[in-house]
């Protein structure tokens, strides 16, 4: 019977090993190597079933022998164990192979994605092998063969290749598996440099180091993202450094730590951002190993995707520890967010309460992880029912510990959440889930819910840790939204961002504030400096003022505009606004940040608006143009400092801005306007059409006393009833321009004056002429014939009536001729006070008694060009006229003559006028004066006011032609009952100033010889005393022909000679000439009465003198072509 | 008034205005002249090359053909020992003075218009002494 068992027992065990034998196949491969076994397995079964067959049967006479078949059962129970343990192990096998490929398959998909490639430096013959992300990321084509020198020469960036070597060469050195990652610079075929970020491993075999594998990762991309995923971290900062008690740091995979925040930080006095990049190690080892091991697992895990929580004890402090898995976009996990919360006060507030000895108390003790974590709410429930909790989680929810028992799931968990909450606990699963949760008051509270199987007394239990995240789901949906909203109003905005470190002096400017400038984010030095660089020069000052001011406290926010200078040098106006942020034990500012805003187009709006407000103010103020209102109801103009300007007054002086109407018109309107102006405001005050606008024209007394015009235009403004309340209008002085038509209405008045003068007086010369060829046959006849008759004779009395009227008619001629500037007689230079005193003179005994003469005459006037007899005819003209005025009544006749300096404004008055000095002749009476059709007609031939045969009118008409002949000109100011004043101006002479004005008396005793030709004996014998007296020996010759003669013969007797001009036979003109032709060398000097007509035509260098001669001027001019 | 004393001068008189022409005629004849007579200046200048022994033209200024001021020019070119004398009733249509012009251009002497028998007989003596 025990044979049978045994039997039995081997056949089936070596059954199932074959078929054990055979599923491995699905898990190892190896078919045959499998499939023998199995038959061999097989084969041993059908051997051990023929024994039993025989056994059973009885065929057999020999019983089989028990201990072999013992020993055989042994074998199977081997076999069997055997390939049972085989099996996991292949299966895990299996599993890490798939595992292994897809990870394969991920990496060669994220490589081509990611752009990364991977390399392999074998050692020993420098030949490099590249994947063929490599190639691609290089654009090399992929058969290119590689050799370290040849990526030294080509690929590595020139000046990155020392780094690059060196790095490998330490690292080799070193002995370390892994290389330290690097960042460096590779060219591409096409010479395009590309960031890379290198990780290598390095081989050994034997000690010695093989080859290198490394992968290469573009990064010249990821700038960008890395930068503004900084500028993320700055605001999660923001947030984080509020977690109370904490420090919250996120923590890589190489266990360095990344971003660092929280508000433990700044109550320690410590930076966080000095732990930038710190190995994990570095910062807990000074607290002992046994922390850093158990911190650094717990890291591990967390990379591994469980979070974890545990307390620590450091010295008498408490830290709980909160880890998270930061998974990224691909799931996997680079990063871990660990939060360190101190906890010692709560830890000893529990130390102190006697933790009541429940279930979950029993469970602690058992479970380290609950242990670790009782400061978490923790529930512990069997098939969905809830068993017990702990006080945390009661405490979240409100119920006691009865109530929330008998409450269940249904209850306690959110409807929408509960299907979710029972499936996880059904299936046992282990994956951390975030349900809502109701409290006993109905509040809706956000639960993260950890939960996984444990055995409690034998029994499946499940153990949820719970926690309330309400609060950090607020926080992150605050943070969500408030980051959304700031994204949204940065791009709304256009803001620009940055973050100041100010004792580094480090700024982390936003993309867009690099953009705004026109710069790319990565061509912006992440420091202070580079924005102050920027500032335009006349900014800074203000700027750096505004932003000391902010930093040391004095303003609450910083908030200044300055221009920057962007990429492409242009400006922009730029806000800058922040507020510090952060400040240390000291009060100084650690930290500040806030916005750029480009504000350029307001500025310039504000600009615009600034110069076309300046250039209206400065368009009224050319225009001297004023805005005004009128308030009809309290009877108040209201002017402006404009207004004022215009009446030449301010506001001060006048004593505010609103003035009453009978003010205005009392101080500023012209007493004879005023009627008008009154009017025109009575009429704007009772019009019934609401347009209504009016234009006028005033005269107004400024507040020194000058009266100018005003030019007005207004509207007015009506009440419901119709009634005008206010009238707005603006004044313009418009003085001068009333000044300037005045001045052009005399001025085209003059000239058509003067042009009808002169037409009149061309008709009138030509008249003349054949008026003296008709005069000439009819007064010589009479004349013949008066002398063939006896004087007796009837006849002769007839013919002196004839030569009278003839001779009359001569002497009309001769006027006209004189007015019509057809006769000029010798000028020569006049001093006219003599001969206004000689006319005077002649004119004083017909002078009635009752007239006054008063004379005022400048000694110092100047010579003036003139005929002598005609400027005394004008002033005898002028005089009698203004005595015949007041013949009857008597009054005051007076003379004036001064010099007067002609500028080009009175220039323009007096056609043909030069700039310069003038006398002016001026002669007033205070008779009854002229009326304005008179005084126009006063010039003209034949015009006369007298009765008839007192006077033939020509009288003016010659004064006005001797002046104007004269380059002078004459005027007539005159007004009813105010008497006439005339004006005249004769050009002064111009002398050529001497070069060397010589004294008299320097000159006496000069021995020079000269002879003096002049046809008029007397002036022949002034000249020569004249010249006697300076020491001169002088000769005379009265006839010019002789002179030349006696120049041929006595060549050398004469040292220079003095020649009248207008001299018979030969003129001196012509005589110079002769001399010039016998001796060039000897000098002749002309004396003239003629002037600049001569000159004109007088040959280079003569030396000219005007009559009458005047020593001084002699001596000069003796003196100065002697010297030549 | 005949003037016996006088030397008997051989005259050009050069005028275009006939009455005044006849009128310088008689005077000068009358004063025992020997007178010659021209219409103009062309017409005088012609006269002049072919009559030997003149000693005096007395010259119109504004005249057809030739003016007396080319009169007085070519007189003081071609013929310097004749003394010249210039007649004038003022201007045309210049300001300026004929009569200073004549006397700028060479007329010995000038006499304006309109003259009487005393005023010629002066003139000439005065240009003959």
């Amino acid at each position: 019977m025990v044979d049978v068992f045994v039997l039995g027992a081997s056949i089936l065990l070596q059954i199932t090993a074959a078929f054990l034998a055979l599923r491995l196949i699905s898990v190892t491969g190896k078919r045959s190597a499998w499939t023998l076994i199995s038959i061999a397995i097989m084969f041993m079964a059908v051997r051990r079933s023929i024994t039993l067959f025989r056994l059973v049967e009885g065929s057999t006479s020999q019983p089989p022998d028990l201990l072999a078949e013992m020993v055989a059962l042994l074998i199977s129970i081997l076999i069997l164990a055997g390939i049972s343990r085989i099996a996991p192990i292949f299966h895990s096998l299996k599993t890490l192979a798939d595992q292994l490929r897809r990870g394969e398959e991920k990496l060669l998909q994220a490589q081509y994605i990611s752009r990364m490639g991977n390399f392999t430096l074998e050692l020993a013959s420098d030949r490099v092998l590249w994947s063929d992300g490599m190639y691609r990321l290089l654009k090399y084509a992929e058969n290119e063969e590689m050799d370290l020198h040849k990526i030294n020469r080509e690929v590595h960036h020139p000046e990155d290749v020392d780094r690059i070597t060196n790095w490998l060469d330490e690292g080799i050195a070193s002995g370390a598996r892994n290389l330290h990652p690097n960042e460096y610079r590779l060219l591409c075929k096409d010479g395009t440099p590309i960031y890379v970020h290198t990780e290598a491993e390095v081989e050994y075999e034997n000690g010695e180091a093989k080859r290198v594998f490394g992968t290469c990762q573009d990064i010249t991309g990821c700038k960008q993202a890395e930068l503004a995923l900084q500028e993320n971290e700055k605001l999660l900062r923001t947030i984080t450094d509020n977690f109370p008690r904490s420090f919250v740091v996120t923590i890589n995979r190489d266990l360095t730590v990344g971003f660092t925040g929280g508000e433990e930080f700044k109550r320690q006095g410590l930076d966080p951002r000095s732990y930038y990049g710190m190995r994990v190690a570095e910062i807990i080892r000074p607290f002992g190993d046994e922390l850093l091991e158990k911190v650094e697992q717990a890291f591990h895990d967390t990379f591994g995707g469980t979070p974890q929580n545990f307390e620590v004890r450091m010295g008498v402090e408490y830290q709980s520890y909160a880890t998270v898995p930061l998974p990224d976009q691909d799931g996997a996990i680079e990063r871990i967010l660990v939060v360190v919360q101190n906890v010692t006060e709560r830890k000893q507030a529990e130390q102190e309460t006697q933790r009541s000895k429940n279930f979950i108390d029993k469970v602690v003790d058992r479970y380290k992880l609950l242990a670790e974590a009782t400061f978490e709410g923790i529930a512990i429930t069997r098939k969905g029912e809830i068993v017990d909790v702990n006080q945390q989680v009661l405490d979240i929810f409100g119920y006691t510990r009865d109530e929330f028992i008998r409450a269940g799931l249904e209850k306690l968990i959110h409807p929408d959440d509960l299907d979710l909450a029972l499936t996880r606990i059904m299936n046992n699963e282990t994956e951390p889930y975030e349900p809502r949760g109701i409290t006993k008051d109905g509040r809706i509270i956000c639960l993260e819910v950890r939960s996984n199987n444990v055995s409690i007394d034998k029994e499946l239990h499940r153990l949820a840790v719970i926690r309330d995240i309400t609060d950090r789901k607020r926080a992150d949906q605050a943070f969500r939204d408030s980051q959304e909203r700031l994204d949204l109003a940065v791009k709304g905005t256009g803001a620009g961002l940055w973050d100041w470190d100010i004792q580094t002096g480090e700024v982390v400017f936003s993309q867009r504030w690099a953009n705004m400038l026109g710069y790319e984010l990565h061509e912006i030095r992440p420091h202070i400096e580079s924005w102050r660089a920027l500032i335009h020069r006349n900014d800074l000052k203000n700027t750096l003022a505004a932003v000391d001011a902010h930093l040391e406290g004095r303003t609450e926010f910083l908030d200044i505009a300055h221009r920057m200078r962007t990429k492409s040098g242009s400006w922009k106006w730029i806000l800058k606004r922040g507020k510090v942020l952060q400040r240390n034990e000291q009060g100084r500012p650690v930290r500040a940040a806030g916005t750029h805003l480009d504000i350029t187009e307001r500025k310039e709006a504000e600009e615009a608006l600034r110069t076309s407000e300046g250039q209206l103010s400065n368009a009224m103020k050319i225009a001297r143009l004023a805005y005004w209102e009128y308030d009809f109801v309290n009877d108040r103009f209201i002017f402006n400092d404009h207004f004022y300007s215009i009446l030449r007054t301010t506001a001060q002086q006048v004593g505010g801005y609103a003035m009453a109407a009978s003010r205005y018109a009392e101080e500023f309107v012209h007493p004879d306007d005023v009627i008008v102006v009154s009017k025109e405001m009575q009429a704007a005050a009772e019009t019934r059409d609401p347009n209504y606008s009016r234009q006028l024209e005033h005269r107004i007394i400024f507040s020194d006393g000058e009266v100018g015009f005003m030019a007005v235009r207004f509207f007015i403004t009506k009440d419901d009833q119709g009634r005008t309340i206010k009238s707005y209008g603006a004044n313009q002085d418009i003085t001068e321009r009333k000044q300037a038509e005045r001045d052009r209405e005399r001025l085209e008045q003059q000239v058509r004056q003067s042009q009808k003068l002169e037409t009149i007086g061309t008709l009138a010369g030509g008249i003349a002429h054949d008026f003296n060829n008709i005069l000439t046959p009819i007064l010589g006849y009479a004349d013949m014939a008066l002398s063939n008759v006896k004087k007796d004779d009837a006849l002769s009395s007839d013919l002196q009536e004839i030569f009278k009227g003839a001779s009359r008619a001569k002497e009309l001629v001769s006027q006209i001729l004189t007015f019509s500037r057809q006769i000029e007689r010798e000028r020569r230079p006049l001093h006219l006070p003599l001969v206004v005193d000689d006319a005077l003179k002649l004119l004083r005994p017909s002078i009635p008694t009752t007239i006054e003469i008063r004379k005022y005459i400048d000694p110092s006037c100047k010579k003036v060009l003139a005929d002598p007899s005609q400027i005394h005819q004008v002033v005898v003209n002028l005089c009698t006229n203004a005595f015949q005025a007041m013949e009857e009544t008597g009054g005051v006749l007076t003379l004036e003559l001064v010099r007067v300096e002609v500028d080009p404004k009175t220039a323009k008055f007096h056609p043909g006028f030069k700039k310069g000095e003038y006398i002016r002749l001026k002669v007033s009476d205070t008779g009854p004066g002229m009326d304005p059709s008179t005084m126009a007609r006063i010039f003209e031939p034949f015009f006369t006011t007298k009765p008839v045969g007192k006077g033939t009118g020509l009288g003016l008409s010659v004064v006005h032609g001797i002046v104007r002949g004269h380059q002078g000109d004459i005027s007539v100011q005159s007004e009813r009952g105010k008497g006439s004043t005339f004006q005249l101006y004769l050009p002064v002479m111009e002398l050529k100033p001497a070069e060397n004005p010589v004294d008299v008396r320097q000159v006496v005793g000069g021995d020079a010889s000269i002879l003096v030709v002049d046809d008029e004996p007397a002036v022949a014998g002034v000249v020569k005393r004249m010249l006697e007296q300076l020491g001169y020996a002088v000769d005379i010759q009265n006839s010019s022909v002789e002179a030349l003669t006696t120049i041929r013969e006595k060549s050398k007797k004469y040292d220079l000679v003095l020649t009248d001009l207008t001299m018979p036979n030969l003129t001196g003109l012509e005589l110079a000439k002769g001399i010039r032709a016998l001796r060039p060398e000897l000098p002749v000097i002309l004396m003239t009465g003629y002037g600049d007509a001569i000159s004109d035509e007088a040959p280079d260098g003569l030396n000219i003198i005007g009559k009458p001669i005047v020593v001084r001027e002699l001596v000069d001019i003796i003196h100065r072509v002697l010297k030549a | 008034v005949a003037n016996g004393e006088t030397s008997k001068v051989r005259i050009l008189v050069i005028e275009d205005d006939a009455a005044i022409r006849r009128m310088i005629y008689r005077i000068l004849n009358e004063e025992g002249h020997e007178v010659f007579e021209a219409a103009h200046g062309k017409e005088g200048m012609k006269l002049l090359a072919g009559t030997p022994g003149i000693d005096v033209v007395i010259t119109d200024i504004i005249m057809p053909e030739k003016e007396g001021m080319e009169v007085l020019q070519e007189l003081r070119e071609n013929y310097p020992e004749i003394k010249t004398m210039a007649i004038s009733g003022g201007g045309k249509l210049s300001a300026h003075d004929y009569l200073s012009l004549a006397k700028v251009m060479g007329a010995d002497i000038v006499l304006s218009k309109p003259f009487v028998r005393r005023d010629l007989v002066d003139a000439l003596h005065r240009l003959t002494d």
